[in-house]
């Protein structure tokens, strides 16, 4: 594709590293796992194996220590050949909260497995079936018995839970009702999933993507006091400090997502023959092309702005927020302009369009929805009052 | 345990090449440069050893144009411990004698235990280089290689002969030519592209090597692009015996096959 930027240079290594893996995992195998809704267990270990999601990882915990810069053009790539990153991103960004506010023995006994590969985090139960965007609302309890806590509640959309061997699990510590400060009284635990067993009741979610995400059901599952990360009542806060990687990272994929579409219409729109010439010859095909790819290159900008902010320890919140707003709401329009340019065979599966399609078109809804992002622009940005 | 691997950096085999106004090479924009398939299996075989035996080290060479040098990053990304460019004027014509004395030079120096070529390289398919490097070194021989271990005394080598595999026994240095294998190459990994990164790759001048740069070689008369492929035919609709008679006529008539 023309229009390289300044990183798509600077990053070459990382690009054509990660892209020689991706070539092995073309469109049919993206398309059968798809088919099949498998989990795609080879091609994630294939990333994990050469070290990839162990990119955010410190060097001294076994990672490469890189930036999240360069973590998201990771992702960025997997997309942008085709592929689904979500199969396994959060196992490059799960563990943020462990090793920020992880005890040095926690870092310690965990990280190295984490960044083998041997151990899975990649799933976070945060969301609830009553408390959706509101965060501080979530009632699953985790009640303190001596060096344990019993803990009892439901959690939904908790994505890869049956691909981890670790869940950080957010719970209520103090009921709502008794706190001053509602950004207060939830915890983060670190789950060993084998352990929890039967206190755990997974259910698949059927969706329309190929993306693993269950209902959760806790009963009497006990954590013991030693998992419970940082401090007690501060989980909510520590969850948020991960936000800001993660919105960077989605908004990556986003764009890797919107260039695979614009890679493909273009390329479609050069080769389709109708009324005698090429379709891209028309402007209506030719336009949408133009303002999507636009859209794309905006979007990349307010990425690295973010990107380049977190990587240097600076507060990014507003930045990451508008990235991946800019980058899921460029991808999405990139998929529709994609599908329009290729007429009916944009709905045939084998054109993989309609499959990046319904992909994508997750990412404005999660992992926040961007009204939400909206709503925290318009209030921590613009100091307009509270909306909710 | 001691290990070379001798590597040739070769177009991608993604690449659609073009033949040059002159007809006496490729043009070299926009190609993409990789490491000559079965010079890959090469590195992966010097690689499982040392992943068996920690003591091994592995080397790489190549004599090449600078940009050769992606080839030997890309080889430490995957695990090799050090890496070595030749280069020097003309060495993009060199022929495959000339440089089989080069790098015989380099491994008189290196002084290696096993030396390791790919059996042929992907854009000349000579399969020349290694036993020329042999033949110069007055080393053993073994060629299509996929496995080897150190036994008593040597190195137990397995090459690949029709319908399964002959042992034979090197009871000192040689030079192994190595066929592809069941494992495939590894990926560079992660960790093993920020090592790579700051990894010093020292270069010799060809010219200094003191190697014989004269002597027989191949010269390229002229290249051309093969006969453009007439575009197939798809027989998709309508009912499948009537499709069948149809093909089955074609194949008789048309293409003469049957
Ligand atoms: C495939 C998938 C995977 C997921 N994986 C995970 C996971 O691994 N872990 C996890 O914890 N969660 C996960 N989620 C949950 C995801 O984070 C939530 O779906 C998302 O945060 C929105 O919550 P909700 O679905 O309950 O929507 P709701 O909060 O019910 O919102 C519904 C709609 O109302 C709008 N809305 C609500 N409040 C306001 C307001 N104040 N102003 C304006 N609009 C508003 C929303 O923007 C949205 O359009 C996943 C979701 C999906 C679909």
């Amino acid at each position: 594709m023309t229009g390289m930027t300044a990183h798509d240079v600077e990053h070459a290594d990382i690009r054509s590293a990660v892209g020689e893996i991706c070539r092995g995992f073309g469109d049919p195998y993206w398309r059968a796992v798809d088919q099949a809704k498998r989990y795609p267990v080879e091609f994630v270990d294939a990333l994990t194996k050469a070290g990839w999601l162990a990119a955010l990882i410190p060097e001294e915990y076994g990672g490469s220590g890189l930036g999240v810069g360069e973590a998201s053009v990771v992702l960025e790539e997997i997309q942008r050949q085709g592929g689904n990153a979500a199969a396994c991103h959060a196992q490059m960004y799960v563990m943020g909260t462990l090793l920020r506010h992880g005890s040095e023995e926690q870092k310690r006994m965990y990280l190295p497995r984490i960044a083998s590969g041997e151990l899975r985090l990649q799933a976070f139960g945060v969301t609830e079936p009553t408390a959706g965007s509101e965060t501080t609302r979530i009632q699953t309890m985790a009640v303190r018995h001596g060096d344990r806590y019993i803990v009892n509640g439901q959690k939904i959309w908790t994505s890869r839970f049956l691909q981890s061997d670790l869940m950080l699990l957010l719970a209520r510590t103090t009921p709502y009702d008794e706190l001053d400060d509602k950004t207060k009284g939830l915890s983060v635990f670190l789950v060993d999933i084998k352990v929890a067993g039967d206190a755990i009741e997974a259910r698949p979610i059927d969706t329309m993507i190929n993306h693993n995400t269950n209902e959760l059901f806790i009963r009497d599952l006990a954590i013991p006091a030693q998992n419970l990360i940082g401090q007690e009542g501060m989980g909510f806060r520590y969850i948020l400090d991960g936000w800001n990687a993660e919105r960077i990272l989605i908004g990556a994929e986003c764009i890797g997502d919107a260039r695979w579409f614009i890679e493909r219409a273009v390329a479609y729109a050069k080769r389709r023959i109708v009324f005698g010439r090429a379709i891209g010859q028309n402007q209506g095909v030719a336009l949408p092309l133009a303002r999507a790819h636009a859209n794309t290159e905006a979007a990349d900008l307010m990425r690295w702005k973010a990107a380049r902010l977190f990587d240097a320890g600076t507060s990014c919140g507003p930045e990451a927020n508008m990235a991946k707003l800019l980058a899921s709401e460029a991808s999405w329009e990139a998929a529709n302009v994609c599908l329009d340019t290729h007429g009916g065979f944009g709905f045939a599966t084998e054109y993989d369009v309609e499959r990046k399609f319904r992909e994508t078109r997750l990412y404005t809804v999660a992992p926040i929805n961007n009204n939400l992002v909206l709503a925290y622009v318009a209030q921590h940005v613009l100091g307009l009052p509270k909306s909710y | 345990m001691k290990l070379l691997v001798c590597v040739k950096q070769v177009p991608d085999s993604t690449v659609r090449v073009k033949v040059a106004g002159d007809q006496k090479a490729i043009v070299p924009e926009g190609v993409t440069w990789a490491i000559s398939p079965y010079d890959e299996y090469a590195i992966e075989l010097a690689l499982e050893h040392k992943d068996a035996n920690p003591g091994t080290t592995v080397g790489v060479i190549t004599v090449g144009p600078p940009r050769a040098r992606d080839a030997l990053r890309q080889a430490l990304a995957m695990g090799c411990d050090d890496a070595t460019l030749v280069t020097g004027a003309d060495v993009e014509t060199l022929g495959g004698l000339a440089t089989a004395r080069a790098l015989a030079k380099v491994v008189d120096e290196v002084t290696p235990d096993l030396v390791l070529c790919g059996k042929q390289a992907s854009d000349d398919d000579q399969g020349f280089v290694g036993q020329a490097l042999a033949e110069t070194l007055g080393w053993p021989h073994v060629a299509i290689v996929t496995k080897f271990v150190a036994s008593d005394g040597g190195t137990e080598i397995w090459k690949e002969v029709e319908g399964g595999h002959e042992v034979w026994k090197a009871s000192g240095p040689a030079v192994l030519t190595v066929q592809k294998s069941q494992k495939d190459p590894r990926y560079p990994s992660l960790p093993g592209i920020m090592k790579a990164k700051k990894k010093e790759i020292p270069e010799k001048d060809l010219a200094s090597l003191g190697a014989d740069l004269g002597g027989p070689s191949v010269e390229i008369r002229a290249m051309e692009p093969p006969p453009a492929r007439k575009a197939g035919r798809v027989m998709k609709d309508g009912d499948p015996k009537a499709l069948a008679a149809e093909l089955a006529k074609l194949l008789r008539d048309e293409a003469r096959v049957l």
